[in-house]
């Protein structure tokens, strides 16, 4: 018997929101916890982030300009990206806490309070995956990687454009809205094994304040926040998962009863639930954010398709078919291809197999959305090995670039830049990206078991083969990518 | 328009939960922004002026990082001729030679320079490629470099001439094929 996915299941939300007295809270650990607990700890970590950001963009202008030896392209494409996935998969969407571009945000808003309410018709993720593809567009287009001075120019337009966003619209707009990386963090946060939620529900029922997203004050009526609430309108005891967390921990602060904690759960387990989400709504109603995840887990195959030779060899027979000696179109004829037609041909078979083998009463594009949420942790999975690599591979290299930059200064404080420093060997990363592709494809396989199990009772083993399938291919075709040998070059067209 | 589902619980957390903040519709909103209304706001600063003030800001930085990039471009060249020769042509990954004529302005081999090669590919996070170059006759200097990786090179050429002055020299290696 199958379900039908026009009224989402509100099953095991009780059980999913519900806090596991065993569970682990980051902000119970030593030092650390009591750290988190300081009111001004985000500003801690983000005064760091914020230095280096202005090195990179200095250093990206005025630096050199081979990329190897620049802030600007060292620290942001290899460890910034590699530190990023490695966070959220041990913990956390701790990268959006530290974020350096929210503190002259926070600056700009001491002298100017934005008035306007983002436009409605813009509330979803449709804006920011069109940024996310063009990000990934303009990375393979400019060759991003190789150039120090468009890196610190994408630096500072990110600054530009979170002070412009966030200076004109109330909240966290930008977040939620606009930023590209922050929807990456927000669906591979889905896979962390850490969340901010809620410690005890019973406490929040008796709440009268809901401080934790108004905001708390002296007085209840007092109209001066002292401690804001969550501006990304995620309100705590109807929160479920990281999908639009930012760890801020303003919640955590506003909350009068401590009742607010960054706790274990288990890595996913967010993906085969459909309950109401606070400030989401359901999963199986958010074809922007299904579209996010497809966006998520087929452009992490792309982006890796980017760095090995066999996209030089489909580039060239395109110029070649088409005859088009630009590779503006020829790029984006690939993307149109890899980010559009092909998810849209196995995902809608994939979607029909279903309906018929499976016996779903469901339509198929309910059934698209409703699975595609499962594809995230192999998305995830191919990023992790992507962007693993080159932070494994290159993770001392930042070392000499920093000694040279300090040397340049005239302030050689830490030396002659060690320019032979490295990283691990690409044969034991090899091994690693091997098993990060294994683990996303396992994570993704479960969810699909769990949802399979939850809508087909009588048709479990055939959906879950179906879907099972669809992340197999994927699966292959990353290990076959990640395999090749790897090529960067700036120019693809003629070579 | 009816909004989705989704979005209406977002307003709703927010009126449930006691939020009493309105605005005018995001769309007018939006207009009316794009118009430049100068509004009161704390400080007085208007939303045109806000505009301004970014505009003012990126054109700042326009202007500089344009003015820094014409300070590079009018380097002067010195007067060393160095001419360079990469085998095989066209390259491939495993060994190459790079060979190296220096000559002064008149044609003349420059002998008994010290010359270093350090090749780097254009990705960050990969570990450079160092060479010492021999003089195999008069002027004439050859280097064995590995290319570990398929792709684009940048060989950095450091050369000290006899008198001491130092110099350096970029090739760029365009698309190493497998070896």
């Amino acid at each position: 018997m199958s379900k039908s996915f026009d009224k989402p299941s509100e099953q095991s939300s009780r059980t999913l929101a519900a806090h596991d007295s065993r569970a682990f809270d980051l902000m119970e650990a030593p030092l650390l916890g009591r750290f988190l607990r300081w009111r001004h700890a985000r500003t801690a970590l983000q005064i760091p982030l914020l230095v280096i950001s202005i090195l990179m963009v200095l250093h990206g202008f005025f630096g050199p300009a081979l990329a190897p030896k620049n802030l600007a392209t060292t620290v942001s494409w290899v460890h910034f990206r590699g530190a990023l996935v490695f966070v959220l998969l041990l913990a956390g969407n701790f990268f959006c806490l530290a974020c350096p571009f929210m503190l002259p945000r926070q600056l700009a808003r001491r002298f100017f309070r934005p008035r306007y309410n983002w436009p409605q018709r813009l509330r979803n993720k449709w804006f920011s995956i069109a940024l996310f593809v063009l990000v990934l567009f303009a990375y393979e287009l400019f060759d991003l990687w190789s150039s120090p001075w468009w890196t610190a120019w994408l630096i500072l337009g990110y600054f530009l454009a979170i002070l412009l966003v966030d200076g004109t619209f109330k909240h966290a707009t930008f977040c939620k809205f606009v930023c590209p990386i922050g929807q990456f963090n927000f669906v591979a946060s889905t896979i962390s094994p850490l969340e901010v939620k809620v410690r005890n529900q019973e406490v929040c029922a008796d709440c009268r304040t809901k401080d934790c997203i108004r905001g708390r004050r002296d007085q209840a009526t007092d109209p001066i926040v002292i401690q804001r609430g969550c501006e990304l309108a995620l309100f705590q005891p109807r929160k479920v998962g990281n999908m639009d967390c930012t760890f801020c921990l303003d919640c955590v602060h506003a909350c009068p009863h401590d009742n607010v904690g960054i706790i274990s759960r288990l890595p996913a387990s967010e993906l085969t639930t459909d309950m109401q989400r606070s400030g989401i709504g359901y999963f199986s109603r958010r074809k922007d954010l299904a579209a996010l995840s497809v966006v998520f887990t087929f452009g992490a195959i792309l982006n890796a398709f980017g760095m090995v030779s066999p996209v030089y060899a489909a580039q060239n027979w395109l110029a070649g078919v088409l005859r088009i000696n630009q590779e503006a179109p020829i790029l984006g004829l690939l993307f149109v291809m890899a980010l559009i037609i092909e998810p849209a041909l196995l995902l809608v078979l994939a979607g029909w197999l279903t309906k018929k083998w499976g016996g779903s009463r469901s339509a198929i594009l309910p059934l698209i959305i409703r699975y595609s949420y499962a594809l995230a942790p192999l998305g995830f999975g191919i990023w992790l090995s992507h962007y693993g690599f080159h932070f494994l591979t290159g993770i001392w290299t930042v070392i000499p670039v920093f000694q040279s930059a300090l040397a340049s200064t005239g302030w050689p404080i830490m030396g002659a830049p060690m320019w032979g420093l490295g990283g691990l060997p690409q044969n034991a990363v090899y091994l690693m990206e091997m098993g990060f592709l294994g683990l996303g494809l396992l994570g993704s396989l479960l969810v699909i078991y769990r949802l399979a199990e939850e809508d087909h009772e009588t048709h479990t083993r055939i959906v879950f083969s179906v879907w099972a399938g669809l992340c197999i291919l994927l699966w292959v075709s990353a290990i076959w990518l990640l395999s090749q040998p790897m090529e960067m070059r700036g120019a693809f067209i003629g070579g | 328009m009816t909004l989705p589902r989704s979005h209406r619980d977002t307003e709703t957390e927010r009126r449930r939960a006691g939020e009493t903040e309105r605005g005018k519709d995001g769309a007018q909103e939006f207009v009316s922004l794009l118009t430049s209304v100068p509004l009161s706001l704390p400080l007085r600063v208007s939303v045109s002026q806000w505009l301004k003030f970014l505009a003012f800001l990126g054109l700042a930085l326009c202007a500089n990082v344009f003015q820094s990039g014409c300070h590079k471009a009018s380097e002067k060249p010195p007067d060393i001729v160095i001419e360079h020769k990469l085998a095989p042509d066209p390259p491939r990954t495993g060994s190459a030679t790079v060979t190296l004529k220096l000559a002064d302005s008149a044609g003349k081999p420059i002998d008994g320079a010290r010359i270093n090669l350090e090749a780097n590919m254009s990705h960050p996070g990969m570990r450079p490629v160092f060479s010492d170059a021999r003089e195999v006759e008069p002027g004439r200097y050859e280097s064995a470099i590995e290319f570990t990786m398929r792709g684009d090179w940048i060989i950095i050429v450091n050369i000290v001439l006899p008198d001491g002055r130092t110099l350096q020299r970029q090739i760029d290696v365009k698309g190493v094929l497998s070896g």
